[in-house]
């Protein structure tokens, strides 16, 4: 069974950073900060997991290491990779404790490949996660503005969403729940237009989808942003919200009954924020 | 098209008591299930025979007797009566009252396979005790249940991931699936001599999901690995009790536990629990000390004496069967008339239905919420309970009322409503 410590990494590696995806696509500072960078930072802890983050000319996506971020190393430091995006730059953790004291902003990675690309580490790496970190530390003052409400509840209905997988898989509390998820899609939507996540239940693993899918078993509906943010937080009162309609649950109330306990379970290991974990400042 | 229910008076009070309860109403009565919740009513004020009436003055028959102890009927005069007899004498005093006795006699007599008989107030508090006698009786640690079987709400019958509740409460369970023999010899092959005891209800009746009824030999087959392996075969009896034999459920399906758990359909209404057990663990019974603060009023023993004399002379789980076919026979013909799959399973008399046609489960919980709000209180998540008090007029408006949500069903489209 997974340590904290490895839960912890692994939330931060497959739950909060994939959050970099939204950053870039909706703040348009951040956009245009790597609108002119090819390049893929790939994250590895030794003997454990890792994942990477490819930039491609003002797009950004995280996920899994695939074949292609080795064409970085094939092709030498920093050499352009085979089809992935752009160079490869590698972070190297010593530990899953390592890891987590990067995203808490306490200690740095070793960057064993890609020295040529450490400027975009120290810089616009930085930076993005930065601003990561800052719409996922909400203050009052700043879920005021409705810009900054909006963000925070995107990036953490995302972060609970992709962190079911992590938690059913190694949290030893959650990984019992796991024959409670029937096969099916549960969507979580606010109303009345999204953001919605979607969470894919399978015989063997729960895939989490940002968007909404079609033809759910199960629908979790929030009234509006800031009850959805209320409810991520943690702030409501979720069964009595269930009554008076601010969450509207509809189909296999089971599912989403096992999945309110697992994402009950995020905080244990992101709190006292999804905030101090979310600042992996790379460069230090 | 029928009048619809307004609810405003029990949203009211569910914002007050939200204010001063967790949950506003916790438990298994929290409306949270009940999709969607403003299709329901929260708090009741009345109850006569098989209907009840809420804070906003409607009125419901009630197909969940309030969970199940609802068996004669609300406010039923002889039950009353024998309550009220027993309050003159006194309640709970110095010492227990004679009734005990009575009582414990009288299931006894009952029950196939008891010999004696021990009372609390809640089906929890017997089918814990009933995993401390098997541990007593055996020296063994472990008990063996069902993957999600329902057997109250301590931290082993709820299971590791719930709140409050350790892997160390989780360290004497195993759960292996219903209806699967070959999984409890397993079980016993891989713990030899550790296990002390198997606890399932006589049928498998989960919520959320389709009622199983015991294959062909299993409890046979059960029966005859817990005697071959000296493993104490406990059934909680607590939700099905007196709904399908007043023998006792395991004697319907042809065996005999060393232990029985019986709760809801002793009092009618009044708070006790009842375990039974055979002569060979009586002594070890005994020797397990267990007790609570009100569980020698004398008041609900003397209902309960009442309540089971009454569904004796009622033949109350004949009558509850058979109430429970015509009414799901007559839904299910209801919903073929209107293009739709109604499947109904588990025991006539507590049946779990639901429209097959949508997996997701929403199209029942829309039909559900359209009968209550026309006055046949179904929930779409549990199984149903019927009652002695049931008639033959409720039965017929019933299949008014569910003639006509069908109807609003197919007014208003698919996931109009969702979303």
């Amino acid at each position: 069974m997974s340590s904290f410590e490895d839960v912890r990494a692994r939330l931060n590696l497959f739950a909060v950073l994939p959050n970099l995806e939204d950053v870039v696509r909706d703040d348009p500072e951040m956009r245009a900060l790597v609108a002119d960078t090819r390049l893929t930072v790939r994250l590895t802890i030794a003997n454990g997991p890792g994942t990477a983050v490819r930039f491609d000319h003002g797009q950004c996506s995280v996920g899994p290491v695939t074949r292609k971020d080795e064409g970085g190393r094939a092709g030498g430091d920093g050499a352009e990779g085979a089809g992935g995006a752009g160079p490869t730059v590698r972070l190297a953790f010593t530990s899953a404790a390592h890891l987590n004291k990067m995203f808490d902003g306490k200690g740095q990675p070793i960057p064993y490949w890609g020295f040529t690309h450490l400027g975009f580490l120290m810089k616009q790496f930085t930076e993005l996660t930065d601003r990561m970190a800052y719409y996922l530390t909400p203050t009052d003052e700043l879920l005021a503005h409705p810009g900054y409400l909006a963000m925070n509840t995107v990036l953490t209905l995302n972060t609970a969403a992709f962190a079911v997988p992590v938690l059913l898989g190694h949290d030893p509390e959650c990984v019992p729940l796991r024959h409670g998820l029937s096969h099916g899609t549960v969507v979580i939507k606010v109303l009345p237009g999204g953001p919605a996540v979607s969470l894919v239940c399978g015989a063997s693993d729960v895939l989490p989808v940002k968007g909404e899918l079609t033809h759910p078993s199960a629908l979790v509906l929030l009234k509006d942003l800031p009850t959805a943010n209320d409810f991520l937080a943690g702030k409501l009162d979720t069964f009595v919200a269930a009554v008076t309609g601010d969450v509207q649950i509809w189909g296999r109330v089971a599912m989403v009954d096992t999945l309110a306990l697992v994402l009950d379970r995020v905080g244990k290991y992101l709190q006292p924020a999804a905030t101090e974990a979310a600042t992996p400042t790379a460069a230090g | 098209m029928m009048d619809t229910y307004s609810f405003a008076r029990s949203q009211e009070l569910f914002v007050r008591a939200a204010r001063v309860i967790p949950c506003g109403i916790p438990g298994h009565f929290s409306p949270a299930p009940l999709v969607p919740p403003d299709a329901y009513p929260f708090f009741a004020q009345s109850g006569k025979k098989a209907h009840f009436t809420d804070a906003d003055g409607n009125d419901f028959i009630d197909y969940m007797c309030a969970y199940g102890p609802m068996v004669l009927g609300y406010d039923n005069k002889v039950v009353h009566d024998a309550a009220a007899k027993q309050r003159r004498l006194g309640d709970t005093l110095g010492c227990p009252s004679p009734v005990m006795i009575e009582l414990a006699e009288k299931l006894t007599s009952m029950i196939a396979g008891a010999d004696w008989a021990f009372f609390a107030k809640n089906g929890g508090d017997q089918t814990s005790y009933a995993t401390m006698i098997a541990r007593a009786a055996t020296g063994r640690p472990l008990i063996v249940a069902i993957d999600g079987g329902y057997h109250g709400v301590a931290p082993w019958m709820q299971g590791l991931g719930h709140h409050g509740v350790l892997a160390g409460d989780m360290a004497g369970f195993v759960r292996i699936p219903w209806n699967d023999p070959a999984a409890f010899e397993r079980v016993l092959d891989e713990h030899p001599g550790k296990v002390a005891g198997f606890i399932a209800t006589p049928y498998h009746h989960p919520t959320f999901e389709d009622s199983v009824l015991p294959a062909q030999g299993y409890w046979r087959r059960i029966r005859e690995l817990c005697d071959r392996h000296g493993v104490v075969l406990i059934v909680d009896d607590v939700r099905c009790g007196f709904r399908i034999s007043l023998r006792g459920s395991a004697d319907h399906f042809g065996f005999t536990p060393d232990l029985a758990c019986y709760c809801k359909a002793i009092g009618n209404g009044y708070p006790i629990s009842a375990l039974v057990g055979t002569e060979a663990m009586k002594s070890e019974a005994a020797r397990v000390f267990y007790t609570g603060s009100y569980w020698y009023q004398a008041v609900p023993m003397a209902a309960g004496v009442a309540c089971l004399a009454e569904l004796e002379r009622l033949d109350a789980p004949t009558k509850m069967q058979e109430y429970g076919k015509e009414l799901t026979g007559g839904l299910q013909r209801l919903a073929d008339k209107h293009g739709y799959e109604l499947r109904v399973t588990g025991m006539p008399s507590m049946p779990f239905v639901r429209l097959a046609d949508d997996p997701s489960m929403m199209l029942h919980q829309r039909w559900c919420a359209e009968c209550t709000r026309r006055g046949a209180y179904f929930t779409s998540h549990h199984n149903w309970f019927m009652s002695c008090a049931h008639t033959q007029e409720d039965l017929e408006r019933t299949l008014a009322i569910a003639d006509d949500a069908f109807a609003a069903l197919e007014k208003s489209p698919e996931g109009q409503g969702v979303g």
